[in-house]
C-alpha cells in the first residue's frame, strides 16, 4: 500500500517505497521542480524552445512547463519538432504533436531534413549509423531554430536513463570533450550563437518518466524510432537495465558520481576549447568545420 | 494468462501468478516497463486475479 495515505500502490520507488498515483504525481512534479530550482534551468523572463518528438518524454515536459508557467506570461514556451522524414514513425507522432500543441494553445514550429538539407533520413541511411548521422543533424536544427525564434534555452525531454547511458558511451569511446557538455544544463562555454539546453527530467527515470505520461493521459501508442533497436545506444541501455536489476540505484549512482566531477570536466575543456564559428555554415562549433556539414559533406561525397 | 507486450506487438502465454514473476517468465526486465492490468498501473507485487487483462508497455520511446 502506498507509503503516504495506504492506497492501491502505482509504482515502486528505487527506494522501496510504494506511492498510489496521486502521491507519485506529486513526488514527479516536486522532484522536477527542484531539478528546475536547484540548477537555475529556468529564469523569470525566459524565452523557452521545448524540443518536442511527441515520445513521452517531450510531451511530459512540455506539459509539466507549460502548468508550472501558465500564470507566468514573462516565460514564454514554443515547441519545436524536427521531422527526420521517417516513413510510418514520424508522420504519426508529429500528428500527434500538433493535436497536443493546439489543445494546450502552445505555438509549434515543424522542420524538415528534406527543407533544411535537401533528403529525408530513408534515404541516407544505408550503410550508416542512423542514429548519429540524425543525432548531428537534429542537435543542429534544433540549435539553429531556437536562436531564430529567439529563445535563450532549448529544453528537451532527456531523463536519467538517457544521461546514464550518454556517460557510459562516452566513457566506453573515451570522448572527454563531450561528456563536459552534458549535465542538467549543457554546453561547456557560451556563444551568442548557441542556445543552451536544458533538462528539467534529468533525475526521473525513463520509466518514472512513463508511469507519469500514462496516469497524466499524455501517451497514446507505442513508438519507437525503427532505427533504434540495434543502436549502440540500445546495447547500453540492455547493459544498464541488467545492472539496474541486480544492484537498484545503479543509474543514479552514475550521474550522481559523474556530476561530481562534472565541475572539473568543464573546466579542463573551457581551458582547451573555445567555441568558434563553423568556417563554411556560421553554426556555433569547437572545431574549425562543425560535424553538421561533415555529415553532410560526407553524404553528399557518395 | 494471455499479456499482450506492446514493444514487440505481441502477446504471450504465461503461468505466472505475479507481475513480478511474469516479467522474469519472459524475459523483460522490470525497468525498461510498466504493467497496467485493467488499465491501472500495477507494481510488481500485484498479484493477478480471473479475467484480469494486462498489458505491459515499454517504456523506451523515440530513438
Amino acid at each position: 500500500m502506498c507509503q503516504n495515505c495506504q492506497k492501491h500502490p502505482v509504482t515502486t520507488l528505487t527506494s522501496g517505497r510504494p506511492l498510489c498515483k496521486n502521491c507519485f504525481l506529486k513526488y514527479f512534479e516536486k522532484k522536477v521542480r527542484k531539478t528546475i530550482r536547484v540548477y537555475k534551468l529556468i529564469g523569470k523572463t525566459d524565452s523557452l524552445v521545448i524540443a518536442l518528438s511527441g515520445g513521452k518524454d517531450s510531451l511530459t515536459v512540455l506539459d509539466l512547463l507549460s502548468n508550472i508557467y501558465t500564470h507566468s506570461p514573462s516565460v514564454s514556451l514554443t515547441a519545436v519538432a524536427i521531422d527526420e522524414g521517417i516513413d510510418g514513425y514520424r508522420d504519426k507522432t508529429l500528428e500527434y504533436a500538433r493535436d497536443f500543441c493546439h489543445k494546450r494553445q502552445i505555438p509549434l514550429e515543424v522542420v524538415s531534413y528534406k527543407e533544411a538539407f535537401g533528403f529525408k533520413l530513408d534515404n541516407v541511411v544505408k550503410g550508416r549509423r542512423a542514429c548519429s548521422v540524425c543525432g548531428v543533424l537534429r542537435r543542429s536544427l534544433l540549435n539553429r531554430k531556437a536562436r531564430e525564434l529567439g529563445a535563450n534555452k532549448l529544453v528537451t525531454g532527456h531523463n536519467l536513463d538517457d544521461e546514464a547511458q550518454t556517460i557510459l558511451m562516452n566513457q566506453f569511446r573515451r570522448n572527454v570533450e563531450t561528456s563536459a557538455r552534458l549535465g542538467p544544463i549543457t554546453g561547456v562555454d557560451t556563444h551568442k550563437g548557441f542556445v543552451r539546453r536544458i533538462k528539467p527530467l534529468y533525475f526521473m527515470s525513463e520509466k518514472e518518466v512513463m508511469t507519469y505520461a500514462y496516469l497524466k493521459g499524455l501517451t497514446r501508442e507505442f513508438n519507437e524510432c525503427p532505427y533504434n533497436r540495434g543502436s549502440y545506444r540500445n546495447q547500453v541501455r540492455d547493459l544498464l537495465n541488467t545492472f539496474e536489476e541486480k544492484f537498484p540505484g545503479t543509474k543514479y549512482s552514475i550521474v550522481n558520481s559523474f556530476l561530481e566531477v562534472l565541475p572539473l570536466l568543464k573546466q579542463k575543456e573551457k581551458n582547451r576549447f573555445r567555441i568558434n564559428a563553423c568556417s563554411r555554415c556560421n553554426e556555433p562549433c569547437s572545431q574549425t568545420v562543425c560535424q553538421k556539414c561533415m555529415v553532410l559533406e560526407e553524404i553528399k561525397s557518395t | 494468462m494471455k499479456v499482450y507486450y506492446d514493444r514487440d506487438n505481441a502477446t504471450f502465454d504465461v503461468r505466472s501468478k505475479t507481475v513480478k514473476d511474469m516479467l522474469k517468465e519472459i524475459n523483460v526486465f522490470r525497468n525498461a516497463v510498466i504493467v497496467v492490468v485493467n488499465n491501472e498501473v500495477v507494481t510488481e507485487e500485484y498479484e493477478f486475479q480471473d479475467n484480469d487483462t494486462v498489458k505491459i508497455l515499454s517504456v523506451v520511446s523515440g530513438g
